[in-house]
């Protein structure tokens, strides 16, 4: 067999997985998001009128400002957090061969259940309100009822969970970093806070636009921890996009409209990690 | 060439790729084979044998005791699954499966498909598999499987809202056909023969339910649905907390008059605005009360606002008593509520309703815990039957669970009554506020009301209908009713007391109900569906699931403080006129004008008064 056939041939899987996953169910939601689609009853051509109806619909935006809200607050928590860990385990420091175990432990817990674990936690007659009430506090705060406080809990949920992935993917980064470059600096004189403006940011600027990308690609289509804690409540102070959508799709069944609610997203999130790799273009830090 | 190895005796790098890719796929074929071989249903096999009746024979529908009048006859039928004989035998292998609501085999409305199903299985031959399903996802699955055709299920426990949806995609199937002729007087036939086969007899004289429910049994002429549980929203209180008489002592000092809860004691009437406004403000004040009860009350109110699960009907029953005019027929201005019947108009947002909710967010969610806002309904049960609160307006739920010593601790403590009433109501055609004398009180049937329907993809119809007649039979439905667990509640005659109904009150006491209890609850439950002029409709139309959704989410809006209670009724009004030009207005028009009866005349739904 020719050696071009041959590589084809073993190509073939994975660019049928490719077709069948990403490329038919991306092209079909495009599709369908220019139809009244509504499943059960008759599908027409409405010229895109689902997109003209998405822009004055205030579920959409208001699951934009909850979703966007989230996102920025808890990502930069978790990277600040997981780079400041990192940082510290990646030194001498006793035990930390334990304490970076103890860190990837939320990483294998499953969403869902750990949003109906919180759920009892922040229970208003739950052990957080208990502890409070051991330190003086007289009046509780509200974690999952106050509209003002609830979307913060669950930002804090994700934190947990989340800090530990920005950590791993961080340290693994910072230990490949070349020592003598640290070396050179230490014999020169460079403080902490100049090695890590000069050296450390900017050779791990690279990792850290690769897991921010990740991270806010997540954190903006988030659902599960949403569902077991809040159901999208208080009102719909808590109700991210991806709710919506969920919504739309399988209790309206108005697949054409949810397309095209996808699709908006889909856009949203182009831009967004274009904006986030134009860093990658600063020539100088 | 690409090899491995020049060496002599080692393959080669194509010919191990070649062997190796071989190797996998008759391992996966095997696998699949094993797997779909492991997928076929085991043949069926009764393991129980039917228990032979021994105390009762059929004698026709005439006879006095088709429903247990006393309690001797309650107690010797107790432990006889089918006191009769029993002729359908379904064909060998035959298996239904049922979705129902996800509460577990001693839950409500799935327990009694799970206690029920081994000694019909040993009559019929037949298997029951029950599959639970969240409620947050039961209609999504059923829709899901009928509009698809895949089929999955025989039969589905659903809520009466959401027959528009099924009936206008034709997804399931009536049973009118099983019935047999006079199904409804049994004068004449004691079991239906239309299709060859005997069914039990569920609904003979003496055993009627109330019309209202029965109708969310039918669409138009045709029954879909066997009886099974029979929903409304009642007011529940702490008798021991609220009839105390230094309590209503204090009141009086600080309100300038008195109240009386017990609908058995005269000038029983009780209204929301500001009467009831005034008692829960008290009894929020727990700290000043001067007795608390035991267990000692925590707060006023056990509602929930939380999304999800039908918070709005807390809203709903106190909006319909200030805006639903009593009238001899069912027309445009009078026995009407959500929607104008000729335009399908939502009236959702005109000045009464607008004035009911501002009303519930000033002044009755306030003496609601602050927790409430994340509560679902078991939580505002639980709220109540932990001795907490020392008022709730809820599902007959309350009502039977109050006796359970596992899930209540206000055993003997409970009062039942009907909603309070308004002495301020909106009339639309008038456009004003009419002042009344007396409260406007509205009945209710507010709920899912769950009973089993057959989907169209079903290939054992029969055998599902034949279940559910058996959990709908009088004697088998009147043990689950009077089972605190079973989620099922009254409506029919056999389940209130004399002299609204024919049951004994022994019979609920056998199955652990306290006898003050039961009473004070089935006479609270008469008076919720029969005492007021007019009733509040629980809409039945296509596109159900939407509007509920909607509604759900402003009204929570409006509970939670993030939008007025103006603009979210405005917005619920915009979102279901949208709803409503998407599935087509003329059509809506036509199903809304068949679901309330519009034209008919107004009826107290009391077959048998």
């Amino acid at each position: 067999m020719r050696p071009e056939r041959t590589k084809l041939l073993y190509l073939a899987p994975a660019l049928a997985w490719i077709f069948a996953m990403i490329l038919f169910p991306l092209f079909y939601t495009i599709g369908i998001s220019f139809f009244d689609y509504t499943l059960g009853g008759e599908t027409e051509f409405n010229y895109g009128l689902n997109y003209l109806t998405a822009v004055q619909d205030y579920r959409l935006w208001n699951g934009l400002k909850v979703s966007g809200v989230f996102t920025v607050v808890v990502v930069s928590i978790e990277f600040l957090l997981g780079l400041g860990l990192a940082l510290l385990l990646s030194g001498r420091v006793r035990g930390r061969r334990t304490l970076r175990l103890i860190m990837l432990i939320p990483l294998f817990a499953c969403p869902i259940a750990v949003g109906y674990l919180y759920l009892m936690i922040f229970h208003q007659r739950g052990p957080v309100n208990a502890f409070l009430g051991l330190l003086g506090f007289v009046e509780m705060p509200n974690w999952l009822g106050d509209p003002s406080l609830t979307l913060f809990t669950v930002g804090f949920v994700d934190i947990w969970g989340w800090t530990s992935f920005m950590f791993l993917i961080l340290l693994a980064a910072i230990e490949s970093l070349p020592v003598e470059l640290y070396e050179a600096a230490q014999i020169d004189g460079a403080s902490g806070w100049l090695k890590f403006r000069k050296l450390t940011f900017p050779m791990l600027l690279p990792t850290i636009l690769i897991a921010l990308t990740l991270r806010i690609t997540d954190a903006f289509k988030i659902f599960d921890i949403f569902v077991g804690l809040t159901k999208g409540g208080p009102g719909i102070s808590t109700e991210v996009y991806s709710m919506y959508v969920y919504r739309v799709t399988l209790e309206y069944f108005k697949f054409g409209y949810s397309g095209a609610l996808s699709v908006i997203f889909l856009l949203i999130m182009m831009v967004a990690i274009n904006v986030l790799f134009l860093f990658r273009r600063l020539r100088k830090w | 060439m690409n090899t491995l190895s020049s060496e002599k005796g080692r393959m080669d790098r194509r010919r191990f790729v070649t062997y190796l890719g071989a190797g996998a796929i008759v391992v996966a074929a095997a696998a699949a084979g094993g797997y779909y071989a492991g997928q076929r249903p085991p043949t069926v096999t009764p393991t129980t044998t039917a228990v032979a009746p021994t105390t009762v024979t059929v004698v026709g529908p005439t006879a006095p005791t088709w429903a247990p009048t006393t309690f001797e006859g309650y107690k010797n039928l107790y432990d006889v699954p089918v006191p009769m004989p029993y002729p359908y035998k379904a064909p060998p292998g035959t298996n239904i499966t049922i979705a129902v609501l996800a509460a577990g085999t001693r839950g409500v409305i799935s327990g009694p498909i799970y206690y029920m199903r081994d000694s019909w299985s040993a009559m019929t031959g037949a298997t029951v598999t029950a599959v639970d399903i969240a409620f947050s996802d039961l209609f999504t699955k059923f829709f899901t499987d009928v509009v698809t055709g895949a089929g999955k299920f025989d039969a589905f426990i659903t809520g009466g809202n959401w027959y528009g949806d099924l009936i206008k995609g034709g997804y399931i199937v009536p049973i009118t056909d099983y019935l047999g002729p006079d199904f409804h007087t049994m004068k004449t036939v004691s079991r239906s023969t239309n299709t060859g086969n005997n069914h039990v007899q569920w609904y003979p004289p003496g055993t009627e339910s109330d019309l209202r429910h029965e109708e969310l049994l039918k669409w138009g002429k045709d029954w879909y649905g066997c009886a099974m549980d029979q929903d409304g929203i009642m007011f529940y209180y702490r008798k021991d907390v609220v009839n105390n008489e230094d309590n209503k002592k204090k009141f009086e000092k600080e309100y300038g008059y008195t109240y009386e809860m017990d609908v058995n004691k005269p000038n029983n009437d009780i209204w929301w605005d500001n009467q009831m406004a005034d008692i829960l403000q008290f009894y929020n004040n727990v700290h000043d009360l001067p007795f608390r009860g035991n267990p000692p009350v925590q707060y006023a109110s056990s509602i929930s606002f939380a999304r999800g699960f039908l918070s709005w009907m807390y809203w709903i029953v106190l909006a319909g008593v200030m805006n639903v005019i009593p009238g001899p027929t069912v027309d445009r201005y009078h026995n009407m509520f959500f929607w104008d019947p000729e335009t399908m108009e939502p009236t959702i947002n005109n000045e009464g309703c607008v004035k009911s909710l501002e009303f519930y967010v000033d002044k009755i969610i306030p003496t609601a815990p602050k927790e409430a806002m994340g509560w679902l309904l078991g939580e505002s049960f639980d709220g109540m039957l932990s001795g907490n609160a020392a008022f709730s307006w809820n599902f007959g739920d309350i009502g039977r669970m109050a006796s359970d010593p596992s899930t209540s601790k206000i055993k003997g403590k409970v009062g039942v009554r009907l909603m309070p009433g308004a002495m301020n109501i909106y009339d639309r055609e008038k456009g004003q506020w009419s002042k009344l004398d007396t409260p406007n009180y509205v009945a209710n049937i507010m709920g899912c009301s769950w009973h089993g329907v057959i989907s169209k993809f079903s290939k054992n119809p029969e055998a599902c209908y034949d279940f559910f007649s058996y959990i709908a039979y009088p004697y088998n439905h009147f043990r689950l009713k009077a089972k605190g667990w079973s989620g099922y509640d009254p409506g029919r005659k056999f389940d209130f007391l004399p002299p609204n109904g024919t049951a004994d009150v022994q019979a609920y006491v056998y199955e652990g109900w306290d006898e003050g209890d039961a009473k004070a609850y089935m006479e609270g439950v008469w008076e919720c569906y029969y005492a007021p002029k007019t009733y509040q409709i629980f809409p039945r139309i296509p596109g159900m699931r939407r509007f509920e959704e909607t509604m759900d989410v402003r009204i929570a809006m409006a509970a939670a403080g993030t939008s007025s209670p103006k603009d979210s009724l405005d917005g619920l009004a915009k979102d279901w006129n949208a709803i409503i030009d998407d599935i087509g207005r003329t059509d809506m028009i036509k199903a809304f004008q068949t679901d309330v009866g519009y034209g008919k005349p107004y009826t107290k739904g009391i077959p048998w008064a």
